[in-house]
């Protein structure tokens, strides 16, 4: 991740509720806060797996890796499984099982055991081993497209765009067009080129026919460029193909949810959000109905809590939001929102501390940004307008 | 591969990018030291780990309910105690009462609540937690421990592969005060020392035929080397068997307590027996500092040091000075006219050999 040093923290102003913050977070007695209870019925649901057939091939997975442990391929079936429910869920415990499953001293590396182990690293932001690991294999194997996709995503998370348009490039003769296209495009935005990369992405969409997860990647890919160039119709409706091509998809879901609520479509965006059960897809449902004193929200603000305690920043953004747009305090909201832009500088980050920072006025917040904005050569009309220079 | 699996991975490369809120495995794991070294815990698990584990949806329809959790009660409580070791020094603490399963809902969902108690004997002092069994099924885990200790006092740790234990840090200072309360409170509930006390100080107001009451303040002078002879004598014995030189059974250590508070209270029938009290509190104290060091070797067995044996006499001085300060001025106004002290004096010492008199028969027979 990309961290800014000059970042500041904390004015004086914002002491007090940044004190607050801590004690919510840190003061937890974990015991008296939650306590226990015995259901009366034993026909009681105490929990909703969500997807009955993908759990019961979990399990089938899992009885025959443990009666073969040293077979790689069943192994490697059983790790897959265990991606696939957490991309579909957002539930990240999934790659920790995974993660812990490919790590079994039993199983041989093989170029898929590398692939799977790569995947893993990037996705808990270990972008640069995980471009060593990818590195390893296509030295090996120059036209293994899943490591070259792969190492372009990778490249464009480690801001080297020029790196990565050159492996998207070499997909050319490996994958179909739609998805070559959709990786340069990315790589092309990146560089700062919005314009040719949303032309190039939609007018492979409308002439290329591929799978409706190849589809969504890239109809999600434009809506974000669109949304970046400001044309909000575009977005709306490549972020709502995406979504129809691929509403299972964890990521797809709550992107689109997120963009329902910039719209001020909360009501569609609950419909949206409540289609998974993740803590991403929850945190949704509240923020677009403005929850503060329901239930589901308390469980949520007490989830924050915990997470806080066990030293986990992931839900900030969430957490932020919901300062801002549902308790209405700008100021906590402005003091996460620089928390969170500590941990990590994406756009989604930058975004939300200039929203924070116009909120409370804090002019040097808005400067980190602008620096931000300048380094990486990012370009989204939503940022220009909140740093008060929109062409 | 074909072409579908590579567009599902698509999706998945682009959660990276997302940064989703993670949602991390994580248990909740509460120790509560009691005061008689016995450890209470309540460990919350997140009940999707345990399905992880143990396939908790027995009818796969994918819904758990609190009879199919029920229903895995034993393996529930067996998975945990393989993956959550407490240990007591070199040894694991044993597991000495368990409550029936709960759920406890913690903010990302429900979560199975075991409430357990075990026994450590050599206290809080080496206490170690070592979840680590959980971080090799999920490398992502996180163990919240909060740990009370008997005094109130609170601890927060979090756990993770990195850093898998946790370990009781038990400052000099907190060490000094726990010992030091705990001389206190044995001595102000050792009934049997209170009562010998009681009798050696009652000692201290009885005169001879037609003599006078001495001043208070020379009836305090002789409490205080009263005290202070019991304390030598008691901090003698107490020195060598707390250091293992001298080592006898509780039985008969307890039976000569006993009997020697029948002895003292039986002496204080007659007159003048404030002229022997120092010399029998020195004698009889002997006795008592065995059955102290029985008390301070069950609570810090295998690890008394000069500064925990210090700080407990402290204590049992301390508490001494305090009763004798309250009871001798009273017992000195109560006795100081020459009817109430033949009579009241007797009476209560006779009161006291009685019970002393029960209690030597009950541990005889124990």
């Amino acid at each position: 991740m990309i961290r800014l040093p000059s970042m500041r923290c904390c004015s004086s102003r914002q002491l007090p509720a940044l004190t607050a913050l801590l004690i919510a977070g840190f003061g937890m007695d974990a015991e008296a806060a939650v306590s226990s209870y015995r259901p009366a019925d034993p026909a009681a649901v105490v929990l909703r797996l969500g997807d009955a057939g993908g759990e019961q091939r979990l399990a089938r997975l899992r009885a025959a890796s443990d009666r073969a442990p040293g077979d790689v391929d069943t192994r490697l079936r059983y790790v897959d499984a265990l991606i696939e429910t957490g991309a579909r869920s957002g539930n990240e415990r999934y790659y920790g099982y995974a993660e812990q499953s490919l790590g079994d001293a039993r199983i041989a590396p093989t170029p898929t055991t590398l692939l799977r182990q790569a995947q893993l690293l990037q996705h808990r932001h270990a972008f640069r081993e995980a471009e060593q690991v990818l590195g390893r294999l296509l030295d090996r194997d120059p036209r293994d497209r899943e490591a070259r996709l792969m190492r372009a995503q990778v490249r464009l998370h480690l801001h080297e765009p020029q790196q990565s348009a050159t492996d998207c490039a070499a997909l050319a003769s490996l994958v179909d067009m739609l998805t070559t296209t959709t990786c340069v495009a990315q790589a092309r935005a990146a560089s700062g080129d919005l314009e040719r990369a949303y032309a190039l992405v939609t007018a492979t969409l409308q002439s290329q026919q591929a799978e409706p997860a190849t589809r969504s990647w890239s109809a999600g890919v434009a809506a974000e460029l669109a949304a970046r160039l400001g044309n909000t119709k575009a977005a709306d409706r490549w972020y709502e193909e995406a979504f129809r091509l691929h509403p299972q998809d964890h990521y797809v879901r709550i992107t689109y949810a997120d963009w329902l609520m910039a719209q001020g479509r909360n009501d569609a965006a609950v419909d949206v959000a409540s289609r998974g059960a993740s803590m991403a897809d929850r945190a949704r449902v509240v923020l677009a109905r403005r929850d503060l004193q329901s239930d589901e929200s308390r469980r949520l603000q007490l989830a924050w809590r915990e997470a806080a305690t066990r030293g986990d920043r992931g839900y900030l953004r969430e957490q932020t939001r919901f300062e801002l747009t549902v308790r209405h305090d700008a100021t906590t909201a402005h003091v996460l929102a620089q928390q969170n832009f500590h941990e990590r500088t994406e756009p989604e980050d930058a975004l939300l501390l200039a929203t924070t920072a116009v909120a409370t006025g804090d002019r040097a917040a808005l400067a980190t940004v602008r620096t931000w904005r300048e380094r990486y050569r990012y370009r989204d009309v939503r940022l220009d307008r909140l740093l008060g220079d929109a062409s | 591969m074909n072409m579908s699996r590579l567009g599902a991975l698509l999706m998945l490369w682009l959660v990276a990018g997302s940064v989703q809120a993670h949602t991390a495995g994580t248990s909740f794991l509460a120790l509560h030291a009691q005061r008689d070294a016995s450890i209470h815990a309540a460990w919350d698990f997140d009940v999707r780990d345990l399905h992880q584990l143990l396939g908790l949806d027995r009818d796969a329809d994918g819904v758990i309910t609190w009879g199919e959790m029920q229903s895995r009660d034993a393996d529930i409580r067996t998975l945990v105690l393989a993956r959550t070791r407490l240990r007591d020094g070199d040894r694991d603490c044993s597991l000495v009462a368990q409550e029936p399963l709960a759920l406890a809902d913690h903010g990302e969902g429900p979560y199975a609540r075991l409430g357990l108690t075990f026994s450590c004997p050599q206290g809080a002092g080496q206490l170690t937690l070592d979840p680590s069994g959980w971080f090799e099924f999920d490398p992502g885990h996180r163990a919240l421990l909060e740990y009370e200790a008997a005094d109130g006092s609170r601890t927060q740790a979090i756990l993770s592969r990195d850093a898998a234990q946790w370990q009781v840090q038990e400052s000099h200072a907190s060490r000094l005060a726990r010992f030091l309360a705990e001389g206190i409170r044995h001595l102000l509930t050792g009934y049997d020392h209170l009562a010998f006390l009681g009798v050696l100080l009652l000692a201290l107001v009885r005169r001879s035929r037609g003599a006078v009451a001495v001043p208070l303040k020379v009836t305090l002078r002789r409490a205080l080397g009263v005290i202070t002879a019991f304390t030598i004598a008691h901090s003698l014995t107490l020195g060598l068997a707390a250091t293992g030189l001298v080592r006898l059974p509780s039985q008969p250590v307890e039976v000569a307590i006993a009997l020697s508070v029948l002895v003292a209270a039986l002496l204080n029938l007659r007159q003048g027996a404030a002229d022997h009290g120092w010399k029998l509190a020195f004698a009889f104290g002997l006795v008592h500092g065995l059955g102290f060091a029985t008390a301070l070797a069950e609570l810090a067995s295998g690890r008394i040091d000069l500064l925990a044996l210090a700080a407990f006499n402290i204590g049992i001085e301390a508490a001494q000075i305090a009763i004798a300060a309250a009871a001798v001025p009273l017992m000195w106004w109560l006795f100081r006219s020459g009817r109430s002290e033949r009579i009241g004096v007797p009476l209560a010492s006779l009161c006291v050999a009685g019970l002393a008199a029960v209690w030597i028969g009950l541990r005889i027979t124990a």
